[in-house]
Order: C-alpha cells, then structure tokens, then sequence
C-alpha cells in the first residue's frame, strides 16, 4: 500500500472526525425529538386541562339551566353568563390540535349551541303565553333539551377518556423517543471509542516497531558492523529512512573500504621506503668503514675526520628511520590487548640501557607487579621510549635517578616515569608530543624529536592521556594513562 | 679454517652488498668458496643447470657442486627471495639445504614467510658495518665450520 504515515493520521483524524460530526447531529435530532414529544405531552396536558374545565362549566351551566328552565329567571341570567363564558373555553380548546376528537368537540359545541337556542326559544314560548312554563311546547322543549343534554355529557365523558389515552400515548412516544436517542448516540460513541482505539493502536505499532529495529541497526553500525542493511518494503517516511540509513551505511562502508585500501598502501609504501632507505645508507657505512680499515695509511687525519662524520650522519640518518618506522608502525596494524606486566618490562629494557653503558652508575626504583592491559609491542616501544629519554636526559647527573609507578587520576590509574635529569620549562609543554619538536640541540642532547610522538600516538591508540611535569634542572615526570 | 670443501651461494641482485658480503667473509677468512647469483632465476640455474630457456649455453658449466649454505637475498628482481625458497624446498635435490635468509627487512610479516617457506635461519643485516662483520663471522663459524650435516645432499 502506497500510504504513507502523514496520509494514515489524516484518514484517522477525517474518521473520527466524521463520527463526532454524526454524534452532534444524532445527539441534536434526538434532544430534538424529546423536546418535540416533551411539547406534545405538554399540549395534550394542557388541552386536557381546559377539556376538563370546559366540563366543569359545562355540568354548571347545565345545572344553571335546569332552574332557568323551570321558570326562575336570575338562572337564565346565569345560565346566559356561563354560556358567554364557555364560548371563551370553546375557543381555547379549538387551540388545541385534538385531531379526530376535534369533530367530537364540535359535536359538543353545536349541542351546546342547540340547548341554548332551544332555552331562548322556550322564554319566548313562555313570555309569549304569559309566563307559561309547564305548557305542551315548552315540555316538549324541555324534554328535547334534557336528552340534548345528557347525550352531550356521555361526549363530554368520552373526550375526557379519549384524552388520557391520548396523554398516556403522547408520554410513552416520548420514552421511545428519548431511549432512541440514548441508544444511536451511546451506540455512535462506542464505535468512535473503539475506532480510535485500534486505530491509535495500529499507528503506534506501525510506526513503533520500525523505529526499534531502525535503532537497533544503528547501534550495530555504531558498534562498527556496516555490513548492516535494513529490509525495507515500505513506501512512507519510515520506509524513506530505512533507505536513508541504508545508503547512508552503504557510503560510510565505501569510505572504510577506501581508508583501508589507502591505509594498506601507505603502510606499503612506509615498508618500502624504510628498506629502500636503509639498503643504500648501510653501504655507505660499510663503504666507508672499509675506507678506513683498508686505506688508514694513505688518509691524513683530516680525510679520515671527514669519514667519520660521514659514518656518523649516516648513523643518524639510520636512527631517524627506524623512529620514522616506530612512529607508522605505532598508527597501523590492530590492536591485540592483553596483560602486559609493566614492571618486569620496564626492568629489562633498564637492563637494555645498562647494558650500552655498563660503568654509568644509575638508580632505579620499580614498584612491583604493576600489569596493564594493552598490545604488548606498542607497549614496548612506548616504554622503550620513555625510559630511554630518561636514561639520556639523565646523562649528566652524577647521580641519575629513574622511577616507574603508579598513581590514581580521577579514578584512574595513570603510570608514570620520572627522573631526575635536565627537565624542561613546562612553557614548553604544548611543543612536547609534536615530531620533529626539539627543546634541545644534538650537541646538548641526541634524538630526532619522534619519540613523544610516537609515545602520544601509542597512549592514543589505547584511549588514554599523555602528560609531563617538569622544571629546568629539576628533572621530568611523565605520566600516562592506557 | 677446514672450510675449503665447502661453498657459500650468495644471493642477492646489489652489487654493493654482494662487495661488502664478500669483504666481510674475506676478513673472516671464509672468502675463498664463495658463488653469488645476481637474481632469483640465476640462484635456480645454478643449483638446477636450468637455463636454456634464458639462451645461455654456458650456464650448464656454471653449476658446479651444490653449496654447503645459500645466503638468500628477499628484495629482488624478476624473482624473489621467497619465491626461490619455495622452488629450493619443492625439489627433492634441494629440499634440506641450510637456507639463511640475509636481509635488511625487519618486518614481522618477513620473518614469518621466511620460516613458514622453510628459511633455516633469518638474518637482519645489521645497519652498523662492523656488527655486520661481526655478523658474517658467526654465520660462517656456525653454517660452515659447527653445523653438521648429512653428507649427498
């Protein structure tokens, strides 16, 4: 599926969106209907209520009529007040919607318009023959209006009737209304509930589970693995980051590949240059030496001196290569860490140093059992390094003096090597680990200012921190940590 | 010095070292049998009489008797030291011959190559003239003069 992640949330959100829509216009209908039937029983309430008093009115003025009948002439005034007054009632009722009831009301109406006719035709009867009531007529008048009457009582008694049930009707439309409205509102609201539910549940894991195995590839490169690649069968942003990480993985091997490659062909080139070197420089030697054997009585001693500087830049220029060499050897190749006993190294590279210049009294203090772990050969040529700057800065004191121990630094453990020779200003300090950086001559002091360098470039590699204390005259500490 | 009947097979294509080898075992007195083959395919005419595909008509009177020790040079052209080693212990003639190798590498992955192809010995010519003498002399003592070896090889 070509969708992306952007496109997901927005047909979620458009979703749930919709069905809030749906419940606000269910949730106004029902309000609606309720309101609606709550009217409904409203109105038939009401219009029962003015049934019921139009009744009243009704069996009084029926009551009033019965003495008007019988002569008595205040009732006719009374029976015509009440009379005025029902009109009113009658238009009141006519309000009311009473649907089919409504022909039955008007039944009513007309009756009540009949006995009132009939009761004003019976005063004329009556003034005609000089207040006459009990004459033929008017009993016969009398009679029709009695049954006019209580025929218009049983309607009245059947409107009230019809009107319960009407109520009662109204009422239980109003409970199916109002239950309705609960039931597709609650219902809506369930299905949005759920909806977003999964949804949310399915757009974390869509997007979640990509992005662990995304870390976790990139810890496996970070670790230095790149052959690591993502399988990628996706088309949305997570898909267009796997295929970032994916390319970018691909350019960080090339470039890998290429600094192995070059790194190769500089070591090549390194092992080149020092064997092509060094061939020619030990022919001169020899050359020159055999001069001097083989011609000493035909030189006079100015060509002889002039010999022996040769032998002796050549010698220099020999020392120089193998550093040169220390120092590319101490960059290349892996690491092989493993215990190194530091102190049982340190001694017997002191014993190589004795062993140059046997007379030279030296004292050397060793703490004992100190083990490092690191790559033995590296390990060598740094301590090689720094016992023999001490072993040569020491050269002019009567009493030289070279320490090897241990302190601990922030936690750490960091070596050091300390003697009691020439020292240096430590405004020198930065120029220390720098090749080529010398802080004194080749008269004063030998050296071709590589082996800082190197010992800096072997602390490096091992992930420690290289630095010396120093005074002039006041000796050299150097301190290390692996 | 009892070192008459034995010979030295000097290889290696710098006319320079071959003159300073050769000055040196000459102050060692171990001078006078000494052959020098100035690249890989010669060192291999030597010991095999091979050639004719080179032209060289005289090269089968060139061979001699094989050497009591062969000083092999590692740097060299159009066949290497390696690669003469490789050819000295593939035949059944040459295949126990003392070979030192006599070089100016220093190189580990040297050293290992050297002893894995069957080198007897591997020395690294010393940079100093005099150490080398001193070098050369030891050699010789011990190859030609201590060491001891079943004799029709």
């Amino acid at each position: 599926m070509n969708i992306n992640i952007g496109q997901k949330l927005t047909v979620g959100f458009s979703i749930l969106l919709l069905f809030m829509g749906i419940i606000s216009i269910s949730s106004y209908l029902s309000l609606n209907g309720m309101r609606e039937a709550t009217d409904l029983v409203h109105s038939r309430v009401n219009a029962s209520a003015a049934m019921n008093r139009l009744r009243h009115k009704m069996e009084e003025s029926l009551s009033a009529n019965a003495f008007a009948i019988a002569g008595d002439i205040e009732e006719k005034v009374v029976f015509d007040l009440k009379i005025k007054s029902m009109e009113d009632i009658f238009d009141v009722a006519a309000k009311y919607d009473l649907g089919e009831m409504d022909v039955l009301l008007n039944g009513v109406r007309s009756q009540y318009i009949e006995i009132q006719e009939k009761t004003n035709l019976l005063y004329r009867i009556a003034e005609e023959e000089e207040d006459k009531f009990d004459s033929d007529p008017v009993s016969e008048l009398v009679i029709e209006i009695e049954e006019i009457q209580i025929s218009m009582i049983e309607n009245m008694k059947g409107l009230a009737l019809f009107l319960e049930d009407w109520i009662t009707l109204a009422v239980s439309q109003a409970e199916i209304t109002r239950s309705r409205g609960v039931f597709i509102t609650g219902g809506l609201s369930i299905i949005a509930i759920l909806f977003s539910m999964t949804a949310a549940f399915g757009l974390t894991r869509d997007i979640t589970l990509p992005v662990r195995s995304l870390v976790a590839a990139t810890q496996e490169v970070a670790g230095g693995n790149l052959e690591v690649r993502i399988e990628n069968s996706r088309h949305d942003e997570i898909g267009e980051l796997n295929q970032s990480f994916n390319k970018m993985t691909d350019q960080l091997h090339a470039v890998h590949l290429q600094v192995t490659r070059v790194n190769k062909e500089l070591e090549a080139f390194s092992y080149s240059v020092s064997h092509d070197l060094r061939a020619p420089l030990r022919r001169i030697d020899g050359f020159s030496q055999a001069l001097l054997e083989d011609y000493a009585e035909i030189l006079d001693d100015e060509g002889k001196d002039y010999i022996r500087r040769v032998i002796h830049s050549t010698r220099d220029m020999t020392k120089l290569i193998e550093d040169l060499l220390t120092l590319s050897r101490a960059s290349q190749g892996d690491l092989h860490l493993e215990s190194v006993q530091l102190s049982d190294m340190v001694e017997s590279i002191l014993s190589e140093l004795r062993d140059t210049i046997p007379e030279r009294p030296i004292e050397s203090t060793v703490e004992k059992g100190i083990v490092a772990t690191g790559d033995e050969r590296l390990l060598r040529a740094l301590m090689t390094n720094l016992l023999s700057n001490a072993w040569k800065y020491t050269g002019k004191e009567p009493q030289a003096k070279i320490e090897f121990g241990t302190i601990e630094q922030n936690g750490k453990v960091a070596y050091f090597i300390r003697d009691n020779g020439a020292g240096f200003s430590m405004s020198y300090a930065d120029k220390l680990f720098v090749p080529f950086q010398r802080l004194h001559t080749s008269e004063e002091f030998e050296g071709t200012g590589i082996g800082l360098a190197t010992v800096q470039r072997i602390v490096n590699r091992h992930g420690g921190d290289i630095w010396a204390e120093s005074a002039l005259e006041k000796g050299a500490t150097f301190y290390f940590t692996l | 010095m009892e070192t008459d009947d034995k010979t030295i097979l000097l290889v290696d294509d710098s006319e320079d070292d071959v003159a300073l080898t050769q000055r040196a075992l000459k102050k060692n007195n171990i001078g006078n049998r000494m052959f020098v083959a100035r690249d890989g395919r010669e060192a291999l005419d030597y010991l095999f009489g091979r050639g004719d595909d080179e032209g060289d008509k005289d090269n089968n009177n060139k061979r001699r008797r094989m050497p009591s020790v062969i000083f092999l040079d590692i740097n060299m052209p159009k066949m290497n030291g390696f690669e003469v080693l490789k050819r000295i212990r593939a035949d059944e003639r040459t295949r126990l011959l003392p070979v030192l190798i006599l070089t100016t590498s220093d190189e580990e992955k040297d050293l290992r190559e050297g002893y894995r192809l069957g080198a007897n010995s591997y020395i690294c010519k010393p940079l100093d003239f005099s150490q080398f003498c001193e070098a050369v002399k030891l050699m010789g003592v011990y190859w030609l003069m201590l060491n001891e070896f079943p004799s029709g090889i």
